[in-house]
């Protein structure tokens, strides 16, 4: 891949496809060790996803405590707002 | 709209936190965002409640929900101010401004967990907005007239 003006570079089809990429999609790019890890972005979310379900049922924390604890600030907020 | 345009899906905070505990029907909601088919849309409130109570219980998780957020953001909308007469009627008091956030934010969908906090049928009347439950919007997205929606 060659760099042209104003630094601009065209990327193989074949890495694309291999991807999973088409026109429109967007990639982060990592700089490590002087190397440029290019990762689709909808990949980095949906790693992040992931490791929020671990995290989240790793937690000991049920999900019905969590979901009272927003229907209690919720209803809390409501009755300021009527007040 | 174009059919290729992606539909706009406001959920809930309980839908948020369904699909990070693991709910399969949330989990495609939020799919389905990663992957162009629909748009997730959440309003200020929405986000504060997903923040605050994940900063108050589960801390160690905020970093990675913020790369969540911030890699492929959900449209953001303000909370509305005033309650319109008929959202007052038809939704449980504590949804009013969160569903009047929807609505003016012109969502296609309304996704929540605790759908019977709202008159779906008596809403459906006055307004475009269709109030969904976690697995009705999943068997929409993956519905094969899918292509219908989209």
């Amino acid at each position: 891949m060659n760099i042209r003006q104003r630094r601009q570079t065209t990327l193989p089809s074949e890495l694309l496809e291999k991807l999973g990429l088409s026109e429109g999609d967007s990639l982060a790019v990592e700089i490590k060790n002087q190397k440029a890890i290019l990762t689709p972005k909808r990949q980095v979310a949906l790693d992040a996803f992931r490791e929020l379900q671990r995290m989240f049922q790793d937690s000991g924390i049920p999900l019905k405590e969590m979901l009272d604890e927003v229907d209690r600030e919720r209803t809390k907020r409501a009755r300021e707002d009527v007040a | 709209m174009s059919l290729n345009t992606p539909r706009d899906f406001f959920v809930d905070t309980n839908v948020l936190f369904s699909a990070f505990y693991g709910s399969a029907n949330s989990e495609v909601v939020l799919r389905a965002h990663e992957f162009g088919q629909a748009r997730l849309v959440v309003s200020q409130e929405v986000l504060g409640e997903l923040i605050r109570n994940t900063n108050k219980k589960i801390p160690q998780a905020i970093p990675v929900l913020e790369k969540f957020l911030r890699t492929n953001p959900p449209k953001l909308v303000k909370d509305s101010i005033v309650t319109e007469a008929k959202i007052k009627n038809f939704v449980h008091p504590k949804d009013q401004k969160i569903f009047q956030s929807a609505v003016d934010a012109k969502a296609d969908f309304f996704v929540t967990g605790n759908i019977k906090h709202f008159k779906t049928k008596d809403l459906h009347k006055y307004f475009e907005i269709r109030i969904l439950s976690p697995k009705e919007a999943a068997d929409k997205l993956t519905s094969k007239h899918s292509g219908d929606l989209f």
